[in-house]
Order: structure tokens, then C-alpha cells, then sequence
């Protein structure tokens, strides 16, 4: 009794060291406002390092960025946004603002709507949303096959059996979609050029040829990497390999 | 006979030969006595249909212009002649005698030369008569052709050889004749390179007037009128203008009393192009006032705005003109500097002028329309103008007044928070902006922590085991539930001694009921759990059946018989029970040797 109520002291007597996250984020907005737009990004960011994921905070940073004229951020955390929350049409609208102000004019087709209502079907539960569901419907699952061996009228075994199966499938749909979204959460696979203007070469190294120019806000695919180098594969399809310090992943 | 035939050749012979004498290819010459320098014309005729007429060489002479060639067909009375004729323009080059050799053509009947003919060449003296122009001619020259270059020619005038860069130079040009003129076609313009070129009194008819040069009358017409800018400094050349005309004239009979009643025409087509004029260019003075633009000629400038005090956001013109002649259309727009937060518009350009044989005239106007963003007192600029007079080589610098425009607040500007940095702009969300920020945020931890780690896997895989065990356990279940009886009946043993050893230590306790209880059920449920029959069905008949049904000797169920009878009959006389011990061993015998019996 002692020990508790010692710890229960010690508790309440902590001072609050996590900040709360919204009155930050309203902070933030409010600067925004009043177009002190470096405040508010400095805010913002403050935010995205605690490991919190909002696409509403990538979508308010992306803005900030925007009205600061630096596009290559900007372009980023747009894209952040959209990765957490597929269906955010205002990050998209602004992602393509943001595109029509860089240097290299990469033409991206719009995705069709069917693929953007599966993508924001799978984002909306967290990996872990999914993985819960999933191990739910696979007892399920199990509790109706169970009832299906058991069970002695032939109506009742069949229902059973086919009720297991349709709930077998759809926990291997929400596993499915728990390991997806995982990669997303995890997975490297695009990022965005923040130097002006960066040289892609042949092979990782100093000694690559130079094939071609690539400049900020440009939205690569990341398909390898060896050491402090990454292969990418740009928009129009050509490869080449860069150095990791000119890229900032998605 | 023979006589006959010779007489007969001689007369075919006569008949041939005036018509052999008939075919000439007559040549001559107008004049015959020139002057060097002088042009003048050779012609040759032939009265009957001939082809591949060659000339001679006309050497020293120089052929300026030719062959002009001519075909006639006349009907009289029936009988049609025929006459083609050639003719060349010659100039002599030198004084003497020269006689220009015969020419060739061919005919049906053959080739046939021209004579040769002499020519006379003087020095010096010019002013001879150019031939065919005057109808008192001698009837040494049947037909002539006027000559293109003296009776038709044209002069492109200028009104300066020599102009500034940018000053108007009047050009015209007149065609002069002494033929009659049915058709003019102007074949090549003159491309007038280096040149801004502006033609003006574009009359569809040229008028002709009379002339007199040289003392030789001439009528003279106006065929195109332009002014000439010169943009390039240097020597520049108006070249040639290009025209056909087609001439009316007379074929002259020789005789000019029959020419003027019965006389016939006929019409020639010549090319005559003007000779090229160069003009020299110099370029503009220095040093040139700072914000000379090019305008040459003289001007006077004016300017208006429409209002003194305005609104912000609303709108306020104002005019520059510029009044003259010269090149004025050329003249740039006036390059102004406004005040910032005032928004100005490109320029309205209403050009009112027209070309001249000065140049342009008329006026140019630029309207600007102007609208203050905010209010304060704003200067508009002075617009400095400097050109270039020629007539005094001087240049001119005007400039319009300063304006002051006094802004007061604008209607649509509300409320005094706001400053008038116009940063404003910067976040208002318009049309072809951004889309405006969130106010609440989701925020989630970080919710992938299980996914795909070996939880992950431990947690699919614990339902399934326990899947798999429950399906284990009913198998088994199952199997033994059918095999339920069979359970009992190997547990049936197992039971009926623990009843005994209970029943024994009962009897140590002396506990005679309990033991006697204990005996009693050991007997019986032995008997209920192996047969798999309930107790209540448990009689001697029974047991006999059974036992015998089973393959049990007599003996053991006789033993099973009498024990159970006596452990039921202590049981209700517990008194009369004799060796209490003896039935317990019994017991335990008979049951285990049913026991054997049965496996």
C-alpha cells in the first residue's frame, strides 16, 4: 500500500514534459495566419520529429513551405500527406500548385479514382488497426469451423463451413492489408531532390558518367541503394544513381 | 518536137522567174547617217511566209534592244499578202562607214539573203530626229517602230539625294511618252530595301500632263508616289521599277496621207525599267539627347489626365499626343516610369495620321489607364520627348507638365487593422492559389509496432494451434464417446479394487456397514460397468447369462453368485456376517478371475 501510493505521488508530482500535440498544432495554425510562415513551419516541424503521424500536420507544413516559396519542402510533405491519407484532395490540389512551380516539368497522370478509393480504403487503420482485425476475424474464423465440426445437422455444418471460409478470406485480406500499409509506414521508396541542381551518374561513385541533371521538388523512385547511394529511377523512366545527401524520402 | 519542149521550159521559166523576183528580204535602216552614241534602227521585211531568220553581226555596232519581230496579213480584193518583219536598235560606237552584212531567212522556195547595207556613223552633234515620231517622213522608211528608250521611258525623282537617318525622302515615279499607251502593268516593285517605305495618293488613273525636254515634248504621268525613312545610314538605292506596256502604233505605209485614212495598228509589248537612284544617308548627329528614340521631323507633344483626385481601386486616364510630320509612325511608345502601388496598364495607341509627300502627318495618342492601389499623393511623371529637325540639323527636347494625383481611401478597403503592405495578397486563398490549412489535426502514434514481428506471427499462430488441439480433442472425444462402454469396462477393474482397498481399510477401522457397502457395490458395479448394464438390471439370472454369454466358466459364477449373495445378505444382517475377512479376499478373487477369464 505504501509502495503505491508513493508511486502514485511521484506521478502527479512529474512535470508535464510532453507537450500536447493539438494546442501546438493550433499554435502553429495561428502563426500561419498571420503569415509568419517561418514560425509556424518551425512549430510544424517540431511536430513531425515526435514521431507523430498526422497528414494534417504534413498537409499545414507543406502550405507554410509553399508561402515561403520553397517548393522542394513543400512538395515533400504534401506528398506525406497524401501517403498518410490517400483521399486528401486538398494536398493533392496543392501538390500540383506546387509542382507547376519547379524547375523540371515531370508529367504525373492522375490516378484513376478507383485506385485512390482502394488506396484510401487500405490507409484508413494503422498497420496495427489491421493486424488486431485481422487475428479477430481468424478466431472467428476458427470458432466457426470449430462449430462445423461439431455441429451434427447438415445445415447447421454447412452454414458453419462456409461462414469459416468467408471469414478465413477476409482475415487474409486484413492481413494483407496490414502488411501494405506497414510498407507504407516503413517502406523508402520515393523521395523528393532537395539540391538545386544535382547530377545523375552511371553507377554510385565519383567516377559514374554524368547522364543527366535532375533539380529540387522532383519526385523520384527509389529503386536500390548501395553505401550513402541510391538508384532512382525518374518520371520518365531512365535510371541512375545519386548520393543519399541530395534526397529527403517520402 | 524537141523545139516544142524548150519553148515551153522558157515559158514556165518566165512565169517562175518574176515570181522568184517577188521574194526578197529587203532591209533598211533609219537613219542612215548617225551620230556616235546615237541609237538607232535596222528592219527587215519579207512579204511571204518565211521562218529561221538569222541576223548578221552587227558589229561594231551594239545591239541595245531587238529582234522585235511583226507579222501581217492583209486581204484586198481577194488577194491576201503576207509581210513579217524583224528589227534590232543598234548604237554606233564610232565614227565611219560600216556596213552591216546580209541576213538570212527561209523560205518555201529556198534561203534568201538580204542585201547589205551601209550605215554612215558622225561624230558628235545629237538632236537627230528620233525616227517615226514626226508623220512628215520620207518614203524611205515604210515601217518603224518606235524606239522604246527615247519615245517611252521612266524616272524615278526624289526630292534629295542625300538625307538623315530617319528624314522623309519624297520619291515618284513618272513615266514619259511620245506613244500612244494601251496598257500598263507594273511587272517588278522596286524592293526598296533599307527603306521604311509609305506610298500616299494612291489615284486609280494617272493623269498625264505635258512636258518639254530637250526641247522634245513629252506627255508625262505620275505612276507611283511613296515616302522613303531611311533606317540604315550609308548608301542606300531605290532600284529599278519594272513596267510592260503595251504600245498602240501605226504601221506606217510610207505614205502618211494614206497612213491617217487607211492605216493600220497594231500593238508591241515592251519591259521598261527605271534607272536605279542611290540616296546617302547620314547618320544622326552626336551627341543625342538621353531619351532620343529615333524621331526625326518636327513635333509638339501634349498630355491630359481625366481626374486630379480619385480612389483607390478606381481607374484615372491619362493621354500623351504627339503632334507633327516626319516619321511619325515609326516613333517608339513612351517609355514611363509610374510610382509603385499604382497599377498601369499597356497603352492605347489612337494613331491619327497620314502620309505625304513630307512624310507622316497627323497625331499619335497613347491613353494609359491608371489605378492606385492605395490611397496617398502620387506624382505622375513627366514625359520627356526629344526628335531630330532636319531643317536645322538640330535636335528638339519637349516635355509635358508633372501631374498630381491625390488618392483618397478606396471604397472596398475596410478596417484599419490591416497595414497597407499588401501582405494581404499573400494569404488570401484565391482562385488560382493553394488551398488553405487544416484546423484540427489527427495524431497518432506511431501504430505499427506489431505488424509483421514475431507478435504478429505468435498471435495468428496461437488461435491456430488452439484450433488444432480442439480438433484433437474431439477426434479423441469422439473416439472414446463411441467407445464410452468400452472406457467403463476398463475402468470396471480398476474401480472394483479401489472399492475394495476402501472396504479393507473400513474393516480395520471396524467399521462393519461401511465395509459391507463397499463390498456390496464393488460386487455390483463391477458387474454394471463391464456388462454395461445399470445396476437396476443386475440379477442372478442375469449374471448368469451374462457370464455365460461371455464364455465365463461355471465355477467363477458360481463363486461371483455366492459372494455377491453374501455380501447382500450381510449388508441388511450385518450380525450374522460371519468372517468378514474371508469375504473380502473372496471378493477380490472372483472379480479378478472374471477379469481373466474375459481377456
Amino acid at each position: 500500500m505504501k509502495k503505491l501510493l508513493l508511486l502514485i505521488l511521484i506521478v502527479y508530482s512529474m512535470p508535464v514534459f510532453a507537450l500536447d500535440p493539438q494546442a501546438q498544432f493550433q499554435e502553429a495554425n495561428k502563426f500561419y495566419k498571420e503569415a509568419e510562415f517561418e514560425k509556424a513551419v518551425e512549430l510544424y516541424e517540431q511536430l513531425t520529429s515526435e514521431k507523430l503521424y498526422s497528414p494534417e500536420l504534413h498537409y499545414n507544413l507543406g502550405n507554410a513551405y509553399y508561402r515561403l516559396n520553397e517548393f522542394a519542402p513543400a512538395i515533400l510533405h504534401f506528398e506525406k500527406a497524401i501517403k498518410l491519407d490517400p483521399g486528401m484532395e486538398d494536398a493533392r490540389f496543392n501538390l500540383r500548385m506546387a509542382r507547376t512551380k519547379i524547375k523540371d516539368k515531370a508529367e504525373i497522370l492522375p490516378e484513376p479514382s478507383i485506385v485512390l478509393w482502394w488506396k484510401s480504403l487500405v490507409a484508413s487503420k494503422t498497420p496495427d488497426g489491421w493486424t488486431w482485425l485481422s487475428i479477430q476475424f481468424l478466431v472467428l474464423a476458427l470458432l466457426a469451423f470449430g462449430f462445423f465440426r461439431l455441429s451434427k445437422k447438415i445445415s447447421l455444418k454447412k452454414g458453419g463451413f462456409y461462414t469459416g471460409v468467408f471469414l478465413l478470406l477476409v482475415f487474409f485480406l486484413t492481413s494483407f492489408f496490414a502488411l501494405n500499409r506497414n510498407k507504407h509506414y516503413v517502406g523508402e521508396y520515393e523521395a523528393i531532390v532537395f539540391t538545386p541542381s544535382v547530377t545523375v551518374l552511371s553507377a554510385p561513385g565519383d567516377n559514374g558518367a554524368g547522364l543527366y541533371v535532375i533539380h529540387d521538388g522532383l519526385k523520384v523512385k527509389i529503386t536500390s541503394s548501395s553505401d550513402d547511394w541510391y538508384e532512382i529511377k525518374i518520371p520518365n523512366g531512365e535510371k541512375g544513381w545519386v548520393k543519399k545527401e541530395h534526397l529527403r524520402t517520402i | 518536137m524537141k523545139s516544142l519542149k524548150l519553148l515551153f521550159t522558157l515559158l514556165i521559166s518566165l512565169v517562175a522567174l518574176p515570181l522568184a523576183a517577188q521574194t526578197e528580204l529587203s532591209v533598211s535602216v533609219n537613219p542612215s547617217t548617225v551620230s556616235v552614241g546615237q541609237m538607232f534602227e535596222i528592219s527587215y521585211s519579207i512579204n511571204t511566209n518565211a521562218a529561221g531568220f538569222t541576223p548578221p553581226d552587227f558589229s561594231p555596232f551594239r545591239v541595245a534592244a531587238g529582234p522585235f519581230s511583226s507579222t501581217r496579213m492583209q486581204s484586198i480584193n481577194g488577194r491576201s499578202t503576207i509581210t513579217v518583219g524583224y528589227s534590232f536598235r543598234l548604237i554606233a560606237l564610232a565614227p565611219g562607214d560600216f556596213t552591216i552584212p546580209p541576213a538570212t531567212i527561209r523560205t518555201s522556195e529556198g534561203v534568201i539573203k538580204s542585201k547589205p547595207v551601209t550605215v554612215k556613223v558622225v561624230r558628235g552633234a545629237a538632236g537627230s530626229v528620233p525616227p517615226g515620231s514626226s508623220q512628215q517622213q520620207t518614203q524611205q522608211q515604210p515601217q518603224s517602230i518606235p524606239s522604246a528608250s527615247e519615245d517611252l521611258f521612266i524616272r524615278a525623282t526624289v526630292n534629295k539625294r542625300s538625307a538623315w537617318l530617319g528624314e522623309p525622302v519624297n520619291l515618284i515615279f513618272k513615266v514619259y511618252t511620245r506613244v500612244d499607251l494601251r496598257n500598263v502593268q507594273p511587272r517588278k516593285m522596286p524592293s526598296l530595301t533599307g527603306f521604311w517605305s509609305e506610298d500616299y495618293d494612291l489615284s486609280q488613273q494617272a493623269k498625264f500632263r505635258n512636258e518639254i525636254i530637250n526641247g522634245v515634248a513629252y506627255r508625262v504621268a505620275d505612276i507611283k508616289r511613296t515616302v522613303l525613312f531611311p533606317q540604315k545610314t550609308g548608301e542606300l538605292t531605290i532600284d529599278p521599277l519594272e513596267i510592260d506596256f503595251t504600245i498602240r502604233k501605226r504601221v506606217s505605209t510610207g505614205d502618211p496621207f494614206v497612213d491617217q485614212f487607211f492605216g493600220s495598228f497594231e500593238h508591241e509589248q515592251v519591259t521598261i525599267s527605271s534607272p536605279p537612284v542611290k540616296i546617302n544617308v547620314k547618320p544622326l548627329p552626336t551627341p543625342q539627347p538621353q531619351n532620343f528614340t529615333g524621331a526625326v521631323g518636327n513635333y509638339s507633344i501634349s498630355s491630359s489626365l481625366d481626374r486630379t483626385e480619385t480612389k483607390a481601386n478606381e481607374a484615372v486616364k491619362l493621354s500623351i499626343t504627339v503632334k507633327g510630320t516626319g516619321n511619325l509612325g515609326l516613333i517608339n511608345e513612351p517609355a514611363l516610369t509610374f510610382p509603385p502601388d499604382i497599377e498601369v496598364y499597356d497603352p492605347e495607341t489612337k494613331n491619327q495620321f497620314s502620309s505625304n509627300a513630307y512624310g507622316m502627318q497627323g497625331s499619335r495618342t497613347w491613353e494609359y489607364l491608371l489605378i492606385p492601389r492605395h490611397k496617398g499623393n502620387f506624382k505622375i511623371p513627366v514625359y520627356e520627348f526629344s526628335y531630330f529637325d532636319p531643317s536645322s540639323a538640330t535636335y528638339k527636347n519637349l516635355s509635358t507638365g508633372i501631374y498630381e494625383l491625390s488618392v483618397l481611401e478606396g471604397d472596398t478597403e475596410g478596417g484599419s487593422a490591416y497595414s497597407s503592405s499588401g501582405y494581404q495578397e499573400k494569404i488570401k486563398e484565391l482562385d488560382k492559389d493553394i488551398r488553405f490549412i487544416r484546423e484540427n489535426a489527427e495524431f497518432e502514434k506511431e501504430r505499427n509496432e506489431i505488424t509483421g514481428t514475431f507478435t504478429h506471427m505468435g498471435a495468428i499462430a496461437l488461435p491456430l494451434i488452439g484450433f488444432l488441439v480442439f480438433l484433437i480433442i474431439t477426434r479423441k472425444r469422439e473416439q472414446n464417446q463411441s467407445d464410452i462402454h468400452g472406457n467403463k469396462a476398463r475402468k470396471a477393474l480398476k474401480e472394483s479394487q479401489s472399492r475394495l482397498h476402501h472396504a479393507e481399510k473400513f474393516l480395520k477401522e471396524n467399521r462393519k456397514d461401511k465395509f459391507l457397502d463397499e463390498v456390496f457395490h464393488a460386487l455390483n458395479n463391477y458387474i454394471s460397468h463391464r456388462f454395461a448394464i445399470s445396476t437396476g438390471e443386475i440379477s442372478r439370472e442375469k449374471i448368469s447369462e451374462l457370464f455365460r454369454n461371455s464364455g465365463i466358466s461355471e465355477n467363477t459364477t458360481r463363486n461371483y453368485l455366492e459372494v455377491l449373495d453374501e455380501a447382500e445378505f450381510a449388508r441388511f444382517s450385518p450380525a450374522g456376517a460371519k468372517d468378514l475377512r474371508s469375504l473380502l479376499e473372496r471378493s477380490h478373487s472372483v472379480i479378478k478371475s472374471t477379469e481373466s477369464e474375459l481377456t
